[in-house]
């Protein structure tokens, strides 16, 4: 990645065939499974939590006249079902809290980087105490006070994840304030307020993107895991790490529990790794 | 994957064959006892889903069962589940609230200290210190002082006549242990490093992880069969399996129900499940708030369980349906049918009640015992059939065991509860059905009354008659909703010779190496 962000594209024929060559196929991953998890729960009739007792770990194929082409869980739920509804959760929550965690460190960042001195020292230590302390367990340790469900989860997962969008904001802050415009923007009287709104956060984007994109698979393994951890969205909802739970108890008997979901996992992050280069090597970020 | 696992399993046994051909040929060269040895040398593996986190009985939570094996108690029990002598050769009941036990003579602990009555009042005096804050305090709080008036004779004053005492001096925590090693050690290494008079002496701990144990040759009662005995820690149920199916490990217990076709198709694995020998499941319901106050929302809950297909489908038979929390291997057991199935009713109930659209409530089901998270979720619909909306949490286990008897759970929770310790009505019913026992959220003045009079009543068909008094009035007022008794299923290579016991004893002692 590094060496090809390296040559800046200008243009010459040679490198515009480089780039149709590798075009967007972590997007196009990243579209089709967002597509799936959008409209699938609506499209595939079955129900994620209808049960059928006689059904239990039925594998892929057709039990008692209804088609479970993902096979069926420990209760005889559809697997497709839950994947497409699981999916979307999981999405959901890791999109979220991506957000959160970008916006809530682009502004502590953006603020450390500006002003400097004491609140820049302040700020990147909380920065340095955060990174120091390991992911999972600082997220089960806040679970387990707050108790689980959907908004505590995007809660914790996004502002754990606020250190590195404030290391990018400040370095890059740092180099914006020797800018001409910055200065003239002083000169003429702007307010520190206006300063950030108008002319630092703006210019933060192209980075704070791609920094999200890469750090987006980070989340979708953290939400795996606490739900894998059974600390998670409590079932019957289901959610990719849910489905892992269910799945990795059942391997010896119903492979196919943790088959298609651990796949989706996979193609998920693998997705977002590629956006990551795809868009960074696109926006020469 | 299975396939996979039986195939290496196959090429091991073919190796060990190769193996056992070598010593036949060396034992054919003169060294005859070298084959005997061989045999009898091998070490039973026992995975077990937990693992104790002291040796210490005054200490222990859970895992009685390998401690059995350490130590040595007053009254046996047979694998008929009667009484029988152990350390005790017969006891009586000099007055209402006096026992006497006579000791056997000559026994010795592991490390050649003498058992004498001293060691049994220092052993059972050491429980019921309030300085020591000994969790196991309350199976044995009926107790008021132990002595020891002769050598051989241990006098103990209960401080209400208690008809179970026998009982009570036949399992955890009442072991025996030697008091001048446990002064010289003290209590924190003791723990590590226990010595009993039982059939195995411990060689080596390591919490959590594994406790290797070997035959005690000094045993009073015989030299155990089996030599060597490693207990290991696998909590995963697919690891254990995976251990059985590899041959590392001999015995397993908590068998998934799921896992069951999986091992029976193993031709040299065994299935050893005891019908009705497990614990007992329920949902407690928090019944001096409403709605549950309301017995008839009590009995409309009750009616919208189908508990047959939760035991036929889910847990695949290995339970058995039923409306009491006594065990049939319990004094006092009454055959309770489980509760119908009628959702119809159950909606009458709820409208008669005030409920004619139903209510939300939570419910805690932790993911404890077998399959209980997906019996939680299907039970929480069953309740959406009848209108009432059930918000489903799976707690954390260690959580969960500290907001119970503290009275933080959810509305209505699911437990289990056993008897083993005494098996007796008693145990299963009292301290979840008697208002102010820290696991009962019930309040039934009447039910208490019984209850306290079943304690203390000596006469034993008169016990029988309140225990069946008692099963009935719970049967009327529904206090919490009985589900199903599990099975206790093992599964074990067929070169060993094992029986599971009501009590869910592990006794290696009475094991042997198939021949």
């Amino acid at each position: 990645m590094s060496a090809r962000t390296g040559a800046p594209f200008r243009g010459r024929p040679s490198t515009r065939r480089r780039l149709r060559a590798d075009i967007a196929l972590g997007p196009v991953l990243l579209l089709g499974l967002a597509l799936c998890f959008a409209v699938g729960p609506a499209l595939w009739p079955k129900s994620p939590y209808a049960t059928t007792l006689l059904a239990i770990y039925h594998e892929p194929g057709t039990a008692f006249g209804q088609w479970h082409p993902f096979g069926t869980d420990q209760l005889g739920r559809d697997m497709l079902a839950r994947l497409l509804l699981g999916g979307r959760i999981s999405v959901a929550i890791v999109l979220l809290s991506g957000v959160l965690a970008a916006s809530v460190g682009s502004l502590l960042g953006t603020i450390s980087g500006y002003f400097g001195g004491l609140v820049d020292a302040a700020i990147m230590r909380l920065a340095d105490i955060q990174l120091a302390i390991p992911l999972i367990l600082s997220i089960l340790l806040v679970i387990a006070i707050l108790g689980p469900g959907m908004q505590n989860l995007v809660l914790v997962l996004g502002l754990s994840g606020w250190a590195t969008y404030a290391r990018a904001a400040r370095a890059r802050v740092l180099e914006l304030r020797e800018l001409d415009f910055l200065q003239a923007a002083r000169a003429i009287g702007a307010s520190p307020g206006r300063i950030l709104r108008v002319h630092l956060l703006p210019n933060l984007v192209p980075t704070q993107v791609v920094l999200m994109s890469l750090d987006l698979p980070r989340l979708v393994v953290a939400e795996a895991s606490i739900g894998f951890l059974g600390m998670g969205i409590q079932p019957p909802e289901p959610t990719l790490g849910n489905l892992l739970a269910d799945g990795q108890t059942a391997i010896l008997y119903a492979p196919w529990m943790i088959v298609f979901p651990g796949l989706a996992v996979c193609m998920l992050v693998i997705g977002f790794n590629m956006t990551g280069d795809w868009i960074a090597r696109r926006f020469g970020a | 994957m299975s396939r996979r696992v039986f195939d290496t399993r196959r090429f091991s046994r073919a190796a060990s064959l190769s193996a056992r051909m070598a010593l036949l040929a060396a034992a054919l060269a003169g060294a005859c006892p070298a084959v005997a040895a061989g045999q009898a040398d091998r070490t039973l593996v026992i995975a077990e889903e937990a693992g104790p986190a002291t040796l210490d009985p005054c200490f222990i939570r859970s895992d009685a069962a390998l401690l059995d094996n350490i130590f040595d108690t007053l009254v046996g029990r047979d694998d008929t589940g009667r009484l029988v002598a152990s350390v005790a050769l017969d006891w009586e009941q000099t007055t209402p609230l006096v026992w006497t036990f006579h000791l056997r003579p000559g026994l010795r602990f592991q490390n050649g200290e003498p058992l004498d009555a001293a060691a049994v009042a220092f052993s059972l005096n050491r429980i019921l210190d309030p300085a020591l804050g000994s969790p196991n305090l309350s199976y044995i709080r009926t107790v008021a002082e132990v002595s020891a008036p002769g050598p051989l004779t241990v006098r103990i004053r209960t401080s209400a006549p208690d008809p179970l005492l026998p009982a009570r001096m036949s399992r955890y925590p009442a072991y025996i242990v030697p008091p001048a090693y446990l002064r010289r050690v003290g209590n924190a290494l003791f723990g590590r490093q226990p010595v009993g008079s039982g059939p195995y002496a411990v060689t080596d701990y390591a919490p959590d992880d594994h406790v290797d144990m070997i035959a005690n040759n000094a045993y009073w009662r015989a030299t155990p069969r089996i030599r060597r005995v490693s207990w290991r820690v696998v909590p995963q149920p697919t690891a254990r399996i995976g251990a059985l199916l590899t041959g590392e490990a001999d015995l397993i217990d908590s068998v998934p129900v799921d896992a069951i076709g999986l091992i029976r198709r193993q031709r040299d694995l065994a299935i050893d499940g005891l019908p009705g020998s497990g614990l007992t499941l329920y949902l407690g319901l928090r019944t001096r708030q409403p709605p549950l106050n309301d017995v008839r929302v009590r009995r409309a809950l009750s009616l919208a369980i189908d508990r047959s297909s939760i035991v036929r489908y889910i847990l695949k038979g290995y339970a058995t349906p039923t409306g009491t929390q006594v065990g049939p291997y319990d004094f006092g057991y009454q055959d309770v049918p489980a509760p119908a199935y009628d959702p119809a009713e159950a909606r009458r109930l709820l409208a008669q009640a005030g409920y004619p659209h139903g209510f939300s409530i939570r419910m805690q089901v932790p993911r404890r015992y077998v399959k209980s998270a997906e019996i939680g979720q299907f039970i929480a619909q069953e309740f959406a059939a009848i209108g009432v909306a059930a918000t489903l949490q799976i707690p954390d286990w260690s959580v969960y065991t500290q907001d119970v008897p503290a009275g933080r759970q959810a509305p209505i929770y699911m437990l289990a509860w056993g008897s083993t310790q005494t098996l007796d009505a008693d145990a299963a019913l009292y301290p979840i059905l008697h208002s102010g026992e820290p696991y009962s959220q019930v309040d039934l003045p009447q039910l208490d009354t019984l209850l306290d009079a079943a304690r203390t009543t000596m006469d034993t068909e008169i016990r029988r008659a309140l225990y069946a008094r008692i099963q009935t009035m719970v049967t009327e007022q529904v206090p919490l909703l009985t589900l199903y008794r599990e099975d206790q299923v093992f599964a074990a290579t067929r070169k060993l010779i094992f029986q599971p016991r009501p009590d869910g004893r592990i006794d290696v002692f009475d094991m042997a190496w198939a021949p």
